[in-house]
Protein backbone atom coordinates (compact mmCIF):
# COMPACT_ATOMS: atom_id res chain seq x y z
CA UNK A 1 0.00 0.00 0.00
CA UNK A 2 2.47 2.39 -0.40
CA UNK A 3 2.89 2.71 -3.16
CA UNK A 4 -0.87 4.07 -3.40
CA UNK A 5 0.29 6.72 -0.60
CA UNK A 6 2.92 7.65 -3.47
CA UNK A 7 0.39 7.58 -5.86
CA UNK A 8 -1.22 10.21 -3.39
CA UNK A 9 1.17 12.25 -2.78
CA UNK A 10 2.50 13.12 -5.92
CA UNK A 11 -0.82 12.57 -8.10
CA UNK A 12 -3.74 13.82 -5.80
CA UNK A 13 -1.98 16.38 -3.78
CA UNK A 14 -0.05 18.11 -6.17
CA UNK A 15 -2.08 17.72 -9.02
CA UNK A 16 -4.95 19.16 -6.71
CA UNK A 17 -2.78 21.98 -5.87
CA UNK A 18 -1.47 22.75 -9.54
CA UNK A 19 -4.65 22.20 -10.54
CA UNK A 20 -6.37 25.10 -8.25
CA UNK A 21 -3.11 27.69 -9.30
CA UNK A 22 -4.28 26.63 -13.02
CA UNK A 23 -7.89 27.60 -11.74
CA UNK A 24 -7.22 30.40 -10.25
CA UNK A 25 -5.77 32.17 -12.89
CA UNK A 26 -8.07 30.73 -15.75
CA UNK A 27 -10.97 31.90 -13.91
CA UNK A 28 -9.63 35.67 -14.41
CA UNK A 29 -8.73 34.81 -18.34
CA UNK A 30 -11.69 33.43 -19.23
CA UNK A 31 -14.05 36.30 -17.34
CA UNK A 32 -11.91 39.09 -18.68
CA UNK A 33 -12.67 37.01 -22.16
CA UNK A 34 -15.85 36.78 -21.67
CA UNK A 35 -16.44 41.08 -21.07
CA UNK A 36 -13.78 41.94 -23.22
CA UNK A 37 -13.77 39.78 -25.81
CA UNK A 38 -9.80 39.17 -25.80
CA UNK A 39 -7.11 36.93 -24.43
CA UNK A 40 -5.84 38.80 -21.45
CA UNK A 41 -1.88 38.02 -22.05
CA UNK A 42 -0.26 39.69 -18.80
CA UNK A 43 -2.15 37.77 -16.86
CA UNK A 44 0.22 35.70 -15.34
CA UNK A 45 1.94 38.24 -14.21
CA UNK A 46 -0.66 39.71 -11.91
CA UNK A 47 0.06 36.41 -10.48
CA UNK A 48 3.88 37.53 -10.33
CA UNK A 49 2.59 40.65 -8.69
CA UNK A 50 0.70 39.38 -6.47
CA UNK A 51 3.20 37.13 -4.92
CA UNK A 52 5.38 40.12 -4.94
CA UNK A 53 3.09 42.21 -2.54
CA UNK A 54 2.62 39.41 -0.05
CA UNK A 55 5.98 39.08 -0.37
CA UNK A 56 6.95 42.66 0.25
CA UNK A 57 4.92 42.83 3.46
CA UNK A 58 5.65 39.62 4.94
CA UNK A 59 9.26 41.27 4.91
CA UNK A 60 8.15 44.29 6.53
CA UNK A 61 6.18 42.62 8.66
CA UNK A 62 7.87 39.19 9.55
CA UNK A 63 6.40 38.52 12.73
CA UNK A 64 2.59 38.99 12.03
CA UNK A 65 1.56 35.25 11.33
CA UNK A 66 2.96 34.62 14.73
CA UNK A 67 0.26 36.25 16.00
CA UNK A 68 -2.30 34.02 14.49
CA UNK A 69 -0.48 31.10 13.87
CA UNK A 70 -0.69 31.22 9.69
CA UNK A 71 2.13 31.63 7.19
CA UNK A 72 3.21 35.47 7.33
CA UNK A 73 2.58 35.36 3.45
CA UNK A 74 -0.96 33.84 3.73
CA UNK A 75 -1.68 36.86 6.63
CA UNK A 76 -0.96 38.87 4.19
CA UNK A 77 -2.76 37.13 0.88
CA UNK A 78 -6.29 39.69 1.40
CA UNK A 79 -3.91 42.88 1.33
CA UNK A 80 -2.27 41.31 -1.42
CA UNK A 81 -5.77 40.65 -3.26
CA UNK A 82 -6.59 44.13 -2.96
CA UNK A 83 -3.58 45.76 -4.24
CA UNK A 84 -3.46 43.69 -7.10
CA UNK A 85 -6.78 44.03 -7.95
CA UNK A 86 -6.59 47.92 -7.77
CA UNK A 87 -2.87 47.57 -9.69
CA UNK A 88 -5.23 45.92 -12.28
CA UNK A 89 -7.77 48.23 -12.58
CA UNK A 90 -5.05 51.26 -12.85
CA UNK A 91 -3.48 49.22 -15.74
CA UNK A 92 -6.65 48.70 -17.44
CA UNK A 93 -7.23 52.70 -17.51
CA UNK A 94 -3.66 53.28 -18.46
CA UNK A 95 -3.74 50.86 -21.18
CA UNK A 96 -6.80 49.19 -22.25
CA UNK A 97 -9.52 51.50 -21.66
CA UNK A 98 -8.06 54.53 -24.15
CA UNK A 99 -7.86 51.79 -26.34
CA UNK A 100 -12.05 50.57 -26.22
CA UNK A 101 -12.40 54.49 -25.86
CA UNK A 102 -11.08 53.95 -29.65
CA UNK A 103 -13.69 50.95 -30.45
CA UNK A 104 -10.49 49.10 -31.51
CA UNK A 105 -10.82 45.47 -32.50
CA UNK A 106 -10.13 43.24 -29.54
CA UNK A 107 -6.69 41.54 -31.68
CA UNK A 108 -5.67 45.10 -30.82
CA UNK A 109 -6.38 44.83 -27.36
CA UNK A 110 -4.80 41.34 -27.09
CA UNK A 111 -1.50 42.57 -28.95
CA UNK A 112 -1.34 45.77 -26.00
CA UNK A 113 -1.96 42.94 -23.39
CA UNK A 114 1.89 41.12 -24.72
CA UNK A 115 3.45 44.85 -24.36
CA UNK A 116 1.66 44.75 -20.60
CA UNK A 117 3.04 41.29 -20.38
CA UNK A 118 6.62 42.65 -21.32
CA UNK A 119 6.53 45.63 -19.69
CA UNK A 120 5.36 43.84 -16.47
CA UNK A 121 8.20 41.11 -16.89
CA UNK A 122 10.46 44.04 -16.75
CA UNK A 123 9.26 45.90 -13.86
CA UNK A 124 9.23 42.90 -11.15
CA UNK A 125 12.77 42.28 -12.51
CA UNK A 126 13.70 45.86 -12.20
CA UNK A 127 12.55 45.43 -8.10
CA UNK A 128 12.46 42.62 -7.22
CA UNK A 129 16.03 41.21 -9.01
CA UNK A 130 15.83 37.66 -10.81
CA UNK A 131 16.78 35.30 -7.85
CA UNK A 132 14.04 33.15 -6.18
CA UNK A 133 12.97 34.45 -3.27
CA UNK A 134 11.59 32.22 -0.41
CA UNK A 135 8.54 32.81 1.95
CA UNK A 136 10.17 30.80 4.49
CA UNK A 137 13.36 31.87 6.01
CA UNK A 138 12.08 32.51 9.69
CA UNK A 139 8.89 30.92 9.78
CA UNK A 140 8.89 27.10 9.77
CA UNK A 141 6.83 25.51 6.91
CA UNK A 142 4.18 22.93 8.67
CA UNK A 143 4.18 19.83 6.93
CA UNK A 144 1.64 17.35 7.86
CA UNK A 145 2.38 13.55 8.28
CA UNK A 146 -0.98 11.31 7.95
CA UNK A 147 -0.57 7.92 7.93
CA UNK A 148 -3.12 5.64 6.59
CA UNK A 149 -5.40 3.66 9.13
CA UNK A 150 -5.25 -0.17 10.35
CA UNK A 151 -1.25 0.01 9.06
CA UNK A 152 -1.30 -0.61 5.90
CA UNK A 153 1.30 1.39 4.66
CA UNK A 154 4.53 2.20 6.70
CA UNK A 155 4.64 5.68 4.46
CA UNK A 156 2.45 8.87 5.13
CA UNK A 157 0.67 11.23 3.88
CA UNK A 158 2.36 14.18 3.25
CA UNK A 159 0.53 17.60 3.04
CA UNK A 160 2.03 21.26 3.83
CA UNK A 161 0.18 23.86 5.35
CA UNK A 162 0.05 25.89 2.12
CA UNK A 163 -1.20 23.28 0.93
CA UNK A 164 -3.92 23.23 3.05
CA UNK A 165 -3.98 26.66 2.66
CA UNK A 166 -4.25 26.46 -0.78
CA UNK A 167 -7.07 24.13 -1.35
CA UNK A 168 -9.43 26.22 1.14
CA UNK A 169 -9.10 29.18 -0.34
CA UNK A 170 -10.09 27.67 -3.82
CA UNK A 171 -12.89 26.27 -2.10
CA UNK A 172 -14.28 29.27 -1.08
CA UNK A 173 -13.36 31.56 -3.87
CA UNK A 174 -15.23 28.89 -5.78
CA UNK A 175 -18.05 29.30 -3.74
CA UNK A 176 -18.03 33.33 -3.45
CA UNK A 177 -17.83 33.21 -7.24
CA UNK A 178 -20.58 31.46 -7.98
CA UNK A 179 -22.87 32.94 -5.70
CA UNK A 180 -21.92 36.32 -6.93
CA UNK A 181 -22.62 35.37 -10.15
CA UNK A 182 -26.24 34.53 -9.88
CA UNK A 183 -27.33 36.00 -6.81
CA UNK A 184 -26.28 39.50 -7.31
CA UNK A 185 -26.80 42.39 -9.37
CA UNK A 186 -23.80 43.04 -10.13
CA UNK A 187 -23.01 39.43 -10.95
CA UNK A 188 -25.76 39.02 -13.13
CA UNK A 189 -25.01 42.14 -15.07
CA UNK A 190 -21.67 40.62 -15.93
CA UNK A 191 -23.14 37.68 -17.74
CA UNK A 192 -25.87 40.00 -19.21
CA UNK A 193 -22.93 42.08 -20.69
CA UNK A 194 -21.44 38.89 -21.48
CA UNK A 195 -24.70 37.62 -23.23
CA UNK A 196 -25.28 40.01 -25.15
CA UNK A 197 -23.43 43.77 -24.51
CA UNK A 198 -25.49 45.65 -26.70
CA UNK A 199 -28.64 44.78 -24.73
CA UNK A 200 -27.02 45.11 -21.60
CA UNK A 201 -26.09 48.89 -22.90
CA UNK A 202 -29.73 48.99 -24.10
CA UNK A 203 -30.73 47.79 -20.65
CA UNK A 204 -29.11 50.85 -19.32
CA UNK A 205 -26.56 48.36 -17.59
CA UNK A 206 -23.13 50.38 -16.57
CA UNK A 207 -20.80 48.77 -19.01
CA UNK A 208 -17.86 50.45 -16.82
CA UNK A 209 -18.42 49.34 -13.26
CA UNK A 210 -18.86 45.59 -15.07
CA UNK A 211 -15.36 46.06 -16.99
CA UNK A 212 -13.70 47.28 -13.32
CA UNK A 213 -15.62 44.11 -11.19
CA UNK A 214 -14.29 41.65 -14.02
CA UNK A 215 -10.65 43.44 -13.40
CA UNK A 216 -10.96 42.96 -9.44
CA UNK A 217 -12.23 39.50 -9.45
CA UNK A 218 -9.42 38.57 -12.19
CA UNK A 219 -7.07 40.39 -10.85
CA UNK A 220 -7.33 39.44 -7.39
CA UNK A 221 -7.35 35.86 -8.07
CA UNK A 222 -4.52 35.75 -10.10
CA UNK A 223 -2.93 37.44 -6.81
CA UNK A 224 -4.43 34.54 -4.86
CA UNK A 225 -2.92 32.12 -6.87
CA UNK A 226 0.58 33.50 -7.27
CA UNK A 227 0.85 33.90 -3.29
CA UNK A 228 -0.50 30.47 -2.53
CA UNK A 229 1.94 29.29 -5.13
CA UNK A 230 5.03 31.11 -4.14
CA UNK A 231 4.13 30.10 -0.33
CA UNK A 232 3.52 26.54 -1.36
CA UNK A 233 7.16 26.59 -3.50
CA UNK A 234 9.36 29.53 -3.84
CA UNK A 235 8.81 32.60 -5.57
CA UNK A 236 10.41 33.42 -9.35
CA UNK A 237 10.36 36.04 -11.07
CA UNK A 238 9.55 33.79 -14.19
CA UNK A 239 6.67 32.32 -12.28
CA UNK A 240 4.22 34.32 -14.61
CA UNK A 241 5.93 32.96 -17.74
CA UNK A 242 5.57 29.31 -16.41
CA UNK A 243 2.06 29.67 -15.44
CA UNK A 244 0.53 31.76 -18.43
CA UNK A 245 0.56 28.50 -21.10
CA UNK A 246 -1.21 25.91 -18.60
CA UNK A 247 -3.30 29.01 -17.60
CA UNK A 248 -4.81 29.57 -21.15
CA UNK A 249 -4.70 25.94 -22.22
CA UNK A 250 -6.79 25.65 -18.82
CA UNK A 251 -9.70 28.12 -19.41
CA UNK A 252 -9.73 27.54 -23.45
CA UNK A 253 -10.41 23.82 -23.02
CA UNK A 254 -12.82 24.38 -20.12
CA UNK A 255 -14.94 26.39 -22.81
CA UNK A 256 -13.40 30.24 -22.81
CA UNK A 257 -15.74 32.45 -21.36
CA UNK A 258 -17.17 30.12 -18.80
CA UNK A 259 -15.84 30.00 -15.08
CA UNK A 260 -16.82 26.65 -14.47
CA UNK A 261 -15.51 25.49 -17.09
CA UNK A 262 -11.96 27.19 -16.30
CA UNK A 263 -11.94 25.40 -13.05
CA UNK A 264 -12.54 22.27 -14.89
CA UNK A 265 -10.06 22.67 -17.40
CA UNK A 266 -7.30 24.01 -14.61
CA UNK A 267 -8.35 20.80 -12.82
CA UNK A 268 -7.83 18.72 -15.96
CA UNK A 269 -4.56 20.15 -16.65
CA UNK A 270 -2.97 20.27 -13.36
CA UNK A 271 -3.71 16.05 -13.20
CA UNK A 272 -3.19 15.45 -17.02
CA UNK A 273 0.63 17.16 -16.11
CA UNK A 274 1.11 14.81 -13.11
CA UNK A 275 -0.16 11.91 -14.67
CA UNK A 276 2.37 12.69 -17.27
CA UNK A 277 5.12 13.02 -15.07
CA UNK A 278 4.20 10.32 -12.84
CA UNK A 279 6.64 7.40 -12.33
CA UNK A 280 4.22 4.12 -13.34
CA UNK A 281 6.67 1.94 -12.48
CA UNK A 282 6.73 2.37 -8.75
CA UNK A 283 2.78 1.22 -9.35
CA UNK A 284 3.87 -1.84 -11.29
CA UNK A 285 5.97 -2.89 -8.71
CA UNK A 286 4.13 -5.31 -6.32
CA UNK A 287 3.08 -6.70 -9.69
CA UNK A 288 6.46 -7.50 -10.11
CA UNK A 289 6.54 -11.15 -9.35
CA UNK A 290 3.58 -11.59 -11.71
CA UNK A 291 5.45 -9.41 -14.67
CA UNK A 292 8.87 -10.67 -14.23
CA UNK A 293 8.12 -13.52 -16.79
CA UNK A 294 7.89 -11.50 -19.82
CA UNK A 295 9.43 -7.93 -18.89
CA UNK A 296 11.57 -6.25 -16.42
CA UNK A 297 9.91 -2.59 -15.08
CA UNK A 298 12.21 -0.20 -15.91
CA UNK A 299 13.33 2.45 -13.14
CA UNK A 300 11.78 4.69 -14.48
CA UNK A 301 8.22 4.74 -16.66
CA UNK A 302 6.96 8.28 -16.96
CA UNK A 303 5.16 9.51 -19.95
CA UNK A 304 7.37 12.52 -20.07
CA UNK A 305 10.04 13.37 -18.16
CA UNK A 306 9.56 16.82 -15.80
CA UNK A 307 11.24 18.84 -17.84
CA UNK A 308 9.06 18.44 -20.76
CA UNK A 309 6.22 18.75 -18.83
CA UNK A 310 5.19 22.02 -20.44
CA UNK A 311 4.06 20.09 -23.65
CA UNK A 312 0.98 18.15 -21.72
CA UNK A 313 -1.18 21.33 -21.71
CA UNK A 314 -0.93 21.61 -25.34
CA UNK A 315 -1.58 17.62 -25.92
CA UNK A 316 -4.99 18.17 -23.83
CA UNK A 317 -5.66 21.48 -25.76
CA UNK A 318 -5.53 19.73 -28.80
CA UNK A 319 -6.92 16.87 -27.97
CA UNK A 320 -9.64 18.75 -26.93
CA UNK A 321 -10.51 21.27 -29.63
CA UNK A 322 -10.46 18.30 -32.35
CA UNK A 323 -12.97 16.50 -29.81
CA UNK A 324 -15.27 19.37 -29.03
CA UNK A 325 -14.28 22.77 -30.43
CA UNK A 326 -16.00 25.28 -27.39
CA UNK A 327 -14.72 23.22 -24.94
CA UNK A 328 -16.26 21.08 -22.03
CA UNK A 329 -18.67 23.77 -20.90
CA UNK A 330 -19.73 25.21 -24.28
CA UNK A 331 -17.60 28.36 -23.67
CA UNK A 332 -18.48 31.71 -24.52
CA UNK A 333 -20.84 33.14 -21.80
CA UNK A 334 -20.62 33.33 -18.45
CA UNK B 1 -47.24 68.92 -26.59
CA UNK B 2 -46.12 65.73 -27.59
CA UNK B 3 -44.05 62.96 -25.13
CA UNK B 4 -41.42 62.77 -27.45
CA UNK B 5 -41.00 64.81 -31.03
CA UNK B 6 -38.02 63.89 -33.23
CA UNK B 7 -37.76 66.71 -36.22
CA UNK B 8 -35.83 66.83 -39.15
CA UNK B 9 -33.81 63.34 -38.54
CA UNK B 10 -30.32 63.13 -39.97
CA UNK B 11 -28.23 60.38 -39.84
CA UNK B 12 -26.53 57.34 -40.89
CA UNK B 13 -23.73 55.18 -41.50
CA UNK B 14 -19.77 55.95 -41.90
CA UNK B 15 -21.20 59.31 -43.21
CA UNK B 16 -23.82 58.05 -45.85
CA UNK B 17 -27.02 59.30 -44.69
CA UNK B 18 -29.83 56.92 -44.74
CA UNK B 19 -32.29 59.91 -43.02
CA UNK B 20 -32.49 62.37 -45.09
CA UNK B 21 -35.28 64.93 -42.36
CA UNK B 22 -37.62 62.14 -40.42
CA UNK B 23 -39.78 63.58 -38.48
CA UNK B 24 -41.81 61.80 -35.92
CA UNK B 25 -43.77 61.98 -32.38
CA UNK B 26 -44.81 59.97 -29.59
CA UNK B 27 -48.10 60.37 -27.36
CA UNK B 28 -48.52 59.46 -23.87
CA UNK B 29 -50.97 56.22 -24.62
CA UNK B 30 -51.01 56.22 -27.91
CA UNK B 31 -49.54 53.93 -30.53
CA UNK B 32 -47.18 55.09 -33.71
CA UNK B 33 -46.43 52.74 -36.79
CA UNK B 34 -43.71 53.38 -38.87
CA UNK B 35 -43.87 51.30 -42.01
CA UNK B 36 -41.96 51.49 -45.47
CA UNK B 37 -40.24 49.45 -48.06
CA UNK B 38 -37.03 48.06 -47.23
CA UNK B 39 -34.28 50.60 -47.05
CA UNK B 40 -36.50 53.16 -46.28
CA UNK B 41 -34.30 53.87 -42.92
CA UNK B 42 -37.52 52.81 -40.89
CA UNK B 43 -35.00 50.94 -38.42
CA UNK B 44 -32.16 53.52 -38.45
CA UNK B 45 -34.99 56.51 -37.88
CA UNK B 46 -36.02 54.13 -34.00
CA UNK B 47 -32.50 53.83 -33.14
CA UNK B 48 -31.67 57.43 -33.97
CA UNK B 49 -34.52 58.30 -31.59
CA UNK B 50 -32.88 56.21 -28.79
CA UNK B 51 -29.60 57.56 -29.52
CA UNK B 52 -27.86 54.40 -30.91
CA UNK B 53 -26.90 56.71 -34.13
CA UNK B 54 -25.68 59.74 -33.68
CA UNK B 55 -27.27 62.34 -35.16
CA UNK B 56 -25.55 64.75 -38.34
CA UNK B 57 -28.90 67.04 -37.74
CA UNK B 58 -32.06 67.43 -36.07
CA UNK B 59 -33.07 67.06 -32.48
CA UNK B 60 -35.04 64.43 -30.17
CA UNK B 61 -36.70 66.12 -27.78
CA UNK B 62 -38.40 63.95 -24.28
CA UNK B 63 -40.92 65.51 -22.13
CA UNK B 64 -39.94 68.97 -23.09
CA UNK B 65 -36.29 68.05 -22.97
CA UNK B 66 -33.86 68.13 -25.79
CA UNK B 67 -31.70 64.79 -25.69
CA UNK B 68 -30.22 64.91 -28.85
CA UNK B 69 -26.46 64.06 -27.65
CA UNK B 70 -27.91 61.58 -24.67
CA UNK B 71 -26.52 58.07 -24.89
CA UNK B 72 -29.10 55.39 -24.62
CA UNK B 73 -28.64 54.54 -21.24
CA UNK B 74 -28.97 58.36 -19.88
CA UNK B 75 -32.36 57.60 -21.97
CA UNK B 76 -33.57 54.75 -20.08
CA UNK B 77 -33.34 56.98 -17.11
CA UNK B 78 -35.47 59.13 -18.46
CA UNK B 79 -38.18 56.78 -19.10
CA UNK B 80 -37.46 55.63 -22.67
CA UNK B 81 -37.26 52.04 -23.39
CA UNK B 82 -35.98 50.13 -26.58
CA UNK B 83 -36.19 46.65 -28.30
CA UNK B 84 -33.96 45.58 -30.85
CA UNK B 85 -35.49 43.50 -33.08
CA UNK B 86 -32.71 40.93 -33.28
CA UNK B 87 -30.94 39.28 -30.16
CA UNK B 88 -32.84 41.07 -27.84
CA UNK B 89 -33.03 38.92 -24.98
CA UNK B 90 -30.24 37.54 -22.70
CA UNK B 91 -30.19 33.83 -24.08
CA UNK B 92 -28.21 32.26 -21.71
CA UNK B 93 -30.07 34.20 -18.38
CA UNK B 94 -33.51 32.64 -17.19
CA UNK B 95 -36.85 34.56 -18.00
CA UNK B 96 -36.71 36.56 -14.57
CA UNK B 97 -33.15 37.21 -14.50
CA UNK B 98 -33.93 38.70 -17.92
CA UNK B 99 -36.55 40.90 -16.36
CA UNK B 100 -34.28 41.90 -13.53
CA UNK B 101 -31.62 43.07 -16.20
CA UNK B 102 -34.16 45.37 -17.61
CA UNK B 103 -34.98 46.93 -14.30
CA UNK B 104 -30.81 46.95 -13.87
CA UNK B 105 -30.96 50.86 -13.29
CA UNK B 106 -33.98 51.02 -10.64
CA UNK B 107 -32.76 50.71 -7.25
CA UNK B 108 -36.19 50.49 -5.52
CA UNK B 109 -38.29 47.50 -5.18
CA UNK B 110 -39.35 45.97 -8.75
CA UNK B 111 -41.66 42.64 -7.43
CA UNK B 112 -44.89 44.66 -8.27
CA UNK B 113 -43.02 45.50 -12.01
CA UNK B 114 -42.34 41.81 -12.27
CA UNK B 115 -45.59 40.74 -11.42
CA UNK B 116 -47.46 43.25 -14.01
CA UNK B 117 -45.31 41.65 -16.31
CA UNK B 118 -45.80 38.15 -15.65
CA UNK B 119 -49.93 39.48 -15.40
CA UNK B 120 -49.66 41.05 -19.39
CA UNK B 121 -47.75 37.75 -20.45
CA UNK B 122 -48.93 34.75 -19.23
CA UNK B 123 -46.99 32.22 -20.96
CA UNK B 124 -44.11 33.80 -18.90
CA UNK B 125 -45.15 33.11 -15.55
CA UNK B 126 -44.51 29.29 -15.49
CA UNK B 127 -41.36 29.45 -17.39
CA UNK B 128 -39.68 32.13 -15.06
CA UNK B 129 -36.88 29.85 -13.68
CA UNK B 130 -36.01 28.53 -17.63
CA UNK B 131 -33.37 29.36 -20.07
CA UNK B 132 -34.51 32.50 -21.87
CA UNK B 133 -32.96 30.79 -24.99
CA UNK B 134 -34.96 27.63 -24.71
CA UNK B 135 -38.24 29.52 -25.32
CA UNK B 136 -39.98 29.63 -28.56
CA UNK B 137 -39.67 32.66 -30.68
CA UNK B 138 -43.28 34.36 -29.57
CA UNK B 139 -42.39 33.79 -25.75
CA UNK B 140 -39.18 35.02 -26.43
CA UNK B 141 -40.41 38.31 -28.32
CA UNK B 142 -42.46 38.86 -24.92
CA UNK B 143 -39.48 38.35 -22.85
CA UNK B 144 -37.95 41.16 -24.89
CA UNK B 145 -41.03 43.64 -24.99
CA UNK B 146 -41.39 42.74 -20.78
CA UNK B 147 -37.88 43.46 -20.41
CA UNK B 148 -37.83 46.86 -21.63
CA UNK B 149 -41.38 47.64 -19.65
CA UNK B 150 -39.22 46.76 -16.71
CA UNK B 151 -38.24 50.35 -15.82
CA UNK B 152 -41.77 51.64 -16.26
CA UNK B 153 -40.84 53.59 -19.01
CA UNK B 154 -43.05 56.16 -20.40
CA UNK B 155 -42.22 55.81 -24.06
CA UNK B 156 -41.76 52.23 -25.52
CA UNK B 157 -39.31 51.83 -28.89
CA UNK B 158 -39.95 48.16 -30.58
CA UNK B 159 -38.68 47.51 -33.71
CA UNK B 160 -40.27 44.86 -36.17
CA UNK B 161 -41.43 42.71 -32.80
CA UNK B 162 -43.76 40.29 -35.03
CA UNK B 163 -41.14 39.47 -37.37
CA UNK B 164 -40.84 35.73 -37.79
CA UNK B 165 -43.53 34.71 -35.62
CA UNK B 166 -46.27 32.40 -35.95
CA UNK B 167 -49.50 34.04 -36.86
CA UNK B 168 -51.34 33.17 -33.60
CA UNK B 169 -48.22 35.20 -31.65
CA UNK B 170 -48.16 37.83 -34.11
CA UNK B 171 -51.90 38.66 -32.95
CA UNK B 172 -50.87 37.91 -29.62
CA UNK B 173 -47.85 40.16 -29.55
CA UNK B 174 -50.25 43.07 -30.74
CA UNK B 175 -52.95 42.47 -28.78
CA UNK B 176 -49.93 43.29 -25.85
CA UNK B 177 -49.20 45.79 -27.72
CA UNK B 178 -52.33 47.70 -27.16
CA UNK B 179 -53.06 46.71 -23.69
CA UNK B 180 -49.09 48.56 -22.99
CA UNK B 181 -50.25 51.77 -24.62
CA UNK B 182 -53.76 51.96 -22.65
CA UNK B 183 -51.66 51.53 -19.83
CA UNK B 184 -50.51 54.96 -20.69
CA UNK B 185 -47.12 54.38 -22.37
CA UNK B 186 -46.52 55.75 -25.48
CA UNK B 187 -45.19 53.39 -28.03
CA UNK B 188 -43.67 53.82 -31.61
CA UNK B 189 -43.44 50.71 -33.62
CA UNK B 190 -41.32 49.73 -36.53
CA UNK B 191 -43.42 46.82 -38.57
CA UNK B 192 -43.04 45.15 -41.78
CA UNK B 193 -46.64 43.71 -41.32
CA UNK B 194 -47.67 46.93 -41.94
CA UNK B 195 -51.51 46.45 -42.45
CA UNK B 196 -52.29 44.79 -39.19
CA UNK B 197 -49.44 47.64 -37.80
CA UNK B 198 -51.58 49.87 -39.30
CA UNK B 199 -54.89 49.35 -37.88
CA UNK B 200 -53.83 49.40 -34.88
CA UNK B 201 -51.63 52.99 -35.10
CA UNK B 202 -52.86 55.95 -33.75
CA UNK B 203 -50.80 57.78 -36.21
CA UNK B 204 -48.48 55.70 -38.94
CA UNK B 205 -45.55 57.04 -40.58
CA UNK B 206 -44.95 55.80 -44.27
CA UNK B 207 -41.01 55.79 -44.72
CA UNK B 208 -39.70 56.30 -48.28
CA UNK B 209 -35.89 57.11 -49.23
CA UNK B 210 -35.08 58.41 -46.16
CA UNK B 211 -38.36 60.91 -45.96
CA UNK B 212 -41.67 60.97 -44.48
CA UNK B 213 -44.01 59.99 -47.64
CA UNK B 214 -47.30 60.21 -45.49
CA UNK B 215 -48.37 61.09 -42.05
CA UNK B 216 -52.02 60.77 -40.95
CA UNK B 217 -53.98 58.17 -38.79
CA UNK B 218 -53.47 54.70 -39.25
CA UNK B 219 -57.40 54.47 -40.70
CA UNK B 220 -56.62 57.26 -43.20
CA UNK B 221 -53.69 55.96 -44.07
CA UNK B 222 -54.88 52.42 -44.67
CA UNK B 223 -57.64 53.55 -46.90
CA UNK B 224 -55.41 55.77 -49.19
CA UNK B 225 -54.75 54.66 -52.42
CA UNK B 226 -51.80 55.22 -53.18
CA UNK B 227 -50.21 53.90 -49.30
CA UNK B 228 -52.29 50.55 -50.39
CA UNK B 229 -50.93 49.79 -53.73
CA UNK B 230 -47.13 51.08 -52.92
CA UNK B 231 -47.26 49.12 -49.29
CA UNK B 232 -50.32 47.00 -48.59
CA UNK B 233 -50.14 45.05 -51.66
CA UNK B 234 -53.04 46.62 -53.46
Amino acid sequence: MNELVFFINKVVIAGSVIGSIYALGAIGVTLIFGILRFAHFAHGDLMTVGALFAFVLAALFPTAGSYIGLPTGFVFLPVAIIMTAAFTVGIDRLFYEPLRARNVRPILLMIASLGVMLMMQGLVRLFAGTSPRNFFIQEQKDIFHIPLPFDLASKEIIITEPQILLLVTIAIAMFALYRFLTRSRLGKAMRAMSDNSDLALVSGINTRSVIVATWIIGGGLAAAGGVLLSLDVVLKPDLSFNLLLPVFASAIVGGIGSPYGAVAGGFLVGFAETLAIFNWSILLRPFSSFLSNWFEIPASLALVPPEYKLIVPFVILVAVLVWRPTGIFRGRVL
Amino acid sequence: MSLLTASNLHAGYGGVNILNGINLAIESGRIGVIVGPNGAGKSTALKSVFGLLELAEGNVVFKDKDISTLSPDRRVRLGMAYVPQEMNIFQTMTVQENLEMGAYIRRDDFSDTLERMFGLFPPLKDKRMDTAGNLSGGQRQMVAIARALMVEPEALLLDEPTAGLSPAYVEEIFERIIAISKSGVGVLIVEQNAKRALEVADTGYVLAGGHNLFTDSGENLLNNPEVAQSFLGG
